[in-house]
């Protein structure tokens, strides 16, 4: 029998809903609110506000394989002399009072936006970037959401400044769960191929802009994605797509040509075997066993049971 | 209209993730419809959008199942307009007949028909059966209601429901079982009326041209 492709990607994504992970997600949460906690009253007079929720997880578009709880420290505008002094004061504290501490494990890193700071929670690891930021103008935090970012030097490229507008980011995709779903799917097989180059910020970008561009969207889950996946084959090595929060943030810059090139390839090698065996879907999207709720004995028993509460026992076609 | 409108507010109350939208003076519900088991939880989802036909409430919605899931094949009882076959005319007729309320359509004959899709995708085949396409499922109807293959038989039994005088429901039945109409045959009739005489006797003319 054919595959259905339509529920078999709803069964993907049911399967990796974080929900499925809500006990570990709660201890997660409560280490996050000691990180926070520990910002307030370490930078009580410098914060314009406790810290706030960033990361996949903030903007309803996270993976249970693998998601973030990231958070990011508004300062005031005048906290500190330079954006550099305000990175290293974030970094310097974690590293220094909190090391070897049973808060965080590991040695702090040094990223280019944030400092990193891994935790073990019940055997398992995770992750956490904590950025901060500065007001562009003193007090104007709550009303813009502006920030100014310290970007630590790399390589060739020197240290810089970025600006940034986390509430935007999460904005961009409130109330628009087709995108997401489809985000969510792209997410799936990236994580699960390893694209590390892919970064999830641009999947979301030309996301959005293949539905925009879209005069019919299609209709099931298969048509949303393969029109995404068919745009993004189509146009990523063209497209333009800046950071909305800062048009100076040309996010698909973030991929060389012969990434771009990849990935479109990526999109064409995909659609094009999915075109000649459904089943092949299983391969880029798989389900997630761990969280695999697809118990059709218990789901048929269900359906069974709602199938015969109704008035009409059969169906048939006028055709 | 508004009857209409305010009956639709009301039913989606209990269908949160549904909504009434309008375009171009047409009424619509889209939404999800999560199909819930009171011990076994959500079982399944399905996206649907519904219009709202003129004859409306004397018949069935019309919809389609936006999220594909059930394939759009006429094996899967979608129509080539893409609506979903909810149900065999005559059984329609009969629930519908004398105007039906959106909720009462949502609880007791959308949702138990994902249902019924969701069984189906998983088990290869319906839990109950399915009625043959077109008129063949007329005639499996009317022969399942009347517990009678003999088509003529039918035919007449379908007249004499129509255009005779109903014998007393305490009588003898007529068919020769030795019980009462009201134990026998009432039922049945009462079932098949229930569509209403006028299309009975279209449908009469249909089936007769098919003997």
């Amino acid at each position: 029998m054919s595959l259905n492709k339509n529920k078999h990607l709803v069964d993907v994504l049911t399967s990796h809903k974080m929900s499925h992970v809500d006990d570990l997600l709660s201890k997660y949460k409560m280490k996050r609110d000691e990180v926070k906690n520990a910002l307030a009253e370490k930078f009580k007079d410098e914060i314009a506000t406790r810290a706030i929720n960033s990361g996949s997880y903030a903007k309803h578009d996270a993976i249970n394989i693998k998601y973030d709880l990231d958070i990011c420290q508004p300062f005031k505008r005048n906290s500190f002399d330079k954006l550099e002094d305000m990175a290293d004061a974030v970094f310097n504290y974690f590293n220094d009072e909190y090391e070897d501490d049973d808060l965080v494990k590991y040695k702090t890193r040094k990223q280019r936006v944030s400092t990193g700071i891994t935790f073990v929670v019940d055997g398992e690891e995770i992750q956490m970037d904590v950025v901060p930021g500065r007001e562009l103008i003193k007090g104007d935090y709550l009303e813009t959401n502006r920030l100014n970012l310290y970007v630590r030097p790399k390589l060739l490229q020197e240290a810089s400044s970025t600006q940034t507008n986390i509430q935007k980011h999460i904005d961009l995709i409130k109330c628009k769960s087709d995108e997401r779903n489809v985000i969510r799917l792209l997410k799936i097989w990236k994580v699960n191929k390893s694209k590390d180059r892919v970064k999830s910020f641009l999947v979301e970008l030309i996301t959005i802009r293949a539905f925009d561009n879209c005069s019919d969207i299609p209709t099931g889950q298969w048509g949303k994605l393969k029109m995404v996946m068919e745009y993004i084959r189509d146009n990523i090595k063209t497209i333009r797509l800046e950071d909305p929060a800062n048009s100076n943030n040309v996010v698909s810059d973030t991929m060389t040509d012969s990434e771009k090139n990849n990935f479109s390839f990526d999109m064409k090698l995909m659609l094009d075997q999915i075109e000649a065996d459904a089943n092949n879907l299983k391969v880029y999207f798989a389900v997630n066993d761990e969280f695999d709720t697809n118990d059709d004995e218990d789901k048929k028993a269900a359906a069974l049971d709602i199938a015969r509460s109704g008035v009409i026992q059969k169906p048939w076609c006028d055709c | 209209m508004y009857k209409v409108i305010k009956d639709i507010d009301q039913s989606i109350l209990s269908y949160p993730l549904l909504k009434r939208v309008e375009e171009k003076g047409y009424v619509r519900v889209v939404g999800e419809i999560p199909l819930i088991h009171s011990e076994k939880g959500e079982f399944d989802r399905y996206e649907v959008s519904i219009r709202f036909p003129q004859s409306y409430p004397k018949c069935f919605p019309k919809v389609i199942e936006t999220s594909e899931k059930i394939p759009r094949k006429d094996f899967r009882h979608v129509n080539p307009d893409l609506t979903l076959c909810l149900a065999v005319e005559p059984e329609e007729k009969a629930i519908a007949n004398n105007g039906i309320n959106f909720k009462y359509f949502l609880d007791k004959v959308l949702v138990p028909h994902l249902a019924r899709e969701t069984f189906r995708e998983i088990n290869g085949a319906y839990p109950d059966g399915e009625y043959t396409h077109g008129n063949s499922g007329i005639w499996e109807f009317y022969e399942s209601a009347l517990e009678s293959t003999d088509r003529k038989l039918i035919i007449s039994e379908l007249e004499e429901i129509i255009y005779s005088k109903w014998q007393g429901r305490n009588e003898l039945c007529k068919c020769g079982s030795g019980r009462k109409f009201k134990r026998c045959h009432l039922d049945k009739w009462n079932t098949i009326i229930k569509s209403g005489r006028d299309y009975i006797i279209e449908k009469l003319d249909q089936l007769k041209k098919e003997l």
